[in-house]
């Protein structure tokens, strides 16, 4: 389940910022990944894989495996940021 | 083709999805979102000096009317009908509003969200049938027809000034590259419909008429629903035709005396009811309407039938569904696909009527003695006219769906259309032609493009649908044009041939009219008329000119 989670995050992602990505690329390391894009993975990310970010984490999120804290499972609490 | 988009609020996810279904567009946004009503209202603001073909306005309601009164909101369609009326270059797609009341209120009250939305809506639907330019983008439907939760996004929205969730801005592009095939017209022509488990229930040669599914009430209903759909669409100008595996006369009996058959024998224009194959009897329909096969869609429940059919030749097959209570779905997942109109002309209504004709036609031309004697006894009447704004719809679905008698292959935008129409150095003509079987319709087109100061005039181009083929009414047509330009002084007329894979039956009909070609460069034809010759053209329909 979880593999699957990656998989699909890596897709949006790759999609999203129209190029080669891993859990480790950072937000601040490549020009793709701008206010739009993020807010665009954001969306994809909740939208197609059932994640869900609340709008204090948004911008939490540094590189792409931090989606991977909102799973379904602390959904509710969310999560803090490092 | 150039396509601007507009909006109150961030539709850049819009944009990113539309270039992605279709790259060769040209797509003009604005780099701000609230700067819309100053692109509608500015002569020389960036969208005007964009020019844009198509213009798509895409408003959010919610937003729109926040802090307006009413009087204000549609105060706005009056902007935008002015806005239409001064760029006459350009078709615009107004939304409905869909506007989603989160305001707290007591159960009795209706909101002035519902009548706002309701009054603008019905206004622009109003617009778009006094405006042949005016269509309506129908972003309340795809709302309902998705859900408000799911199109959308509270997060982006407060994040971003996206309204839409990333699946709502998807949705919105499909609309949008719908809109823009159907503007193009590269609509399909012809629906082929196999019978059992397609328009009814059950294989008729087992079960029998009687127990056929279809009816007004549970299971059988689901094709009868499926039969209204297709009639819609024949209704909108889709040819119908019946390619079956059955007995032909079992089949005539279940649209005899089968009380549930929407469709009627007349709804179809070619039937191929026989044990066959199926590639064999497409191939045949498709000759005997005179059509090229990927005009065609293929629709059969048996994907043994598909696979063949897909396999050996050029058309459409959709997949059909798996589950027929998704049949109504199907039927619009055809139209928008394949067949989708904006507004329907006279040639959509009539186009079935006219293919029956034909037939009847085409009966009396084999019974007739000779050719001469068929086409005396036909009673032809031709009206040309120069063209006028009524006919630039027409002229340009001429120039892009006539592919065989289509002399320099030049397609046209209506935008394209209109600008000849304006440019004194052109003359365009349009004629159309009835008899004793009925009208046939506008069926002939030239552009003529002049120099006054030398004498010359050329065929830009010259059309004819293949309806009329065969009856010299293209010499006819184009002997009126040069005792036209014969009174206006011209001495010298030009014409083209381009060839191209569909139109060889155009390639020697100058020569035949007596044109000298003057130069052949692979295969294009470069021809040239003294006014002066004489020139006899045959004749066989009267011909009346309106101005």
């Amino acid at each position: 389940m979880f593999e699957r989670l990656e998989e699909g995050l890596l897709n949006i992602a790759s999609e999203v910022l129209k190029r080669d990505v891993d859990l480790d690329t950072k937000r601040e390391d490549i020009s793709e990944w701008d206010s739009f894009a993020h807010l665009m993975l954001v969306a994809r990310v909740e939208e197609e894989l059932g994640l869900i970010v609340p709008l204090e984490e948004v911008s939490n999120i540094r590189c792409l495996a931090d989606f991977l804290r909102y799973t379904g499972r602390n959904r509710d609490e969310g999560s803090s940021s490092v | 083709m150039r396509v601007a988009l507009l909006s109150n609020v961030n539709i850049r996810a819009v944009c990113d999805e539309l270039r992605k279904i279709n790259g060769d567009l040209e797509l003009y946004v604005p780099d701000g979102y609230g700067l819309w009503m100053q692109e509608l209202l500015g002569d020389n603001s960036p969208l005007v000096n964009f020019s844009p073909e198509l213009l798509f306005l895409i408003l959010d309601g919610s937003e729109l009317i926040r802090g307006l009164s009413e009087g204000e909101v549609l105060g706005i369609l009056d902007t935008i009908r002015s806005f239409v009326d001064k760029h006459t270059y350009l078709h615009l797609f107004v939304s409905e509003l869909d506007v989603w009341c989160r305001e707290i209120l007591p159960n009795d009250v209706l909101s002035r969200g519902r009548l706002l939305e309701w009054e603008w809506n019905r206004r622009i639907y109003e617009l778009s049938g006094q405006r042949e330019r005016v269509h309506v983008f129908k972003l309340k439907e795809l709302i309902e027809r998705e859900g408000r939760k799911a199109f959308y996004s509270d997060k982006l929205w407060y994040l971003g000034g996206i309204r839409y969730s990333s699946y709502g801005s998807n949705v919105i592009a499909h609309e949008i590259d719908v809109l823009i095939r159907s503007y193009k017209r590269s609509r399909k022509k012809v629906l082929v419909l196999d019978l059992d488990n397609t328009l009814w229930g059950g294989v008729l040669g087992e079960v029998g008429l009687d127990d056929i599914e279809l009816s007004d009430v549970k299971e059988g209903s689901r094709y009868k629903d499926f039969q209204r759909r297709v009639k819609e669409l024949k209704d909108l100008g889709v040819l119908l035709a019946i390619c079956s595996k059955n007995n032909e006369s079992e089949v005539m009996e279940v649209f005899e005396r089968h009380e549930h058959m929407v469709l009627k024998r007349e709804d179809f224009v070619a039937m191929r009811i026989n044990w066959e194959g199926k590639v064999r009897n497409i191939e045949e329909i498709a000759s005997e309407l005179n059509l090229a096969l990927d005009s065609l869609v293929f629709v059969d429940d048996s994907p043994v039938e598909r696979e063949l059919v897909k396999r050996s030749l050029p058309c459409e097959v959709p997949e059909f569904p798996s589950d027929t209570s998704k049949l109504n779905d199907f039927a619009w997942d055809l139209y928008k696909r394949y067949f989708y109109v904006l507004k329907v002309s006279f040639e959509d209504v009539k186009r079935t009527e006219m293919y029956l004709q034909e037939k009847e036609r085409e009966r009396l031309r084999r019974e007739a003695v000779s050719l001469e004697d068929y086409l005396r006894s036909l009673g032809m009447r031709m009206k040309i006219k120069r063209l006028e704004e009524g006919d630039v719809r027409r002229a340009a679905e001429l120039t892009q769906r006539t592919n065989q008698f289509n002399l320099t292959n030049l397609r046209l935008t209506e935008a394209q259309v209109r600008e000849r129409l304006s440019n004194p150095t052109y003359s365009a003509y349009i004629a159309s032609v009835e008899d004793r079987f009925g009208d046939n319709g506008k069926v002939l087109l030239a552009f003529v493009r002049k120099d006054v100061v030398n004498g010359i005039a050329e065929f830009e181009n010259l059309l004819m649908s293949c309806r009329v083929f065969g009856r010299y009414l293209e010499d006819q047509f184009v002997g009126f044009i040069e005792d036209e330009l014969a009174e206006e002084g011209f001495k010298l007329i030009k014409a083209r041939y381009v060839p191209t894979a569909r139109n060889k039956p155009a390639e020697d009909f100058f020569d035949r009219l007596g044109y000298k070609v003057v130069l052949l460069e692979g295969g294009e034809k470069l021809y040239e008329l003294a006014l002066k010759d004489s020139r006899e053209r045959k004749a066989f329909a009267d011909i009346e000119y309106e101005g």
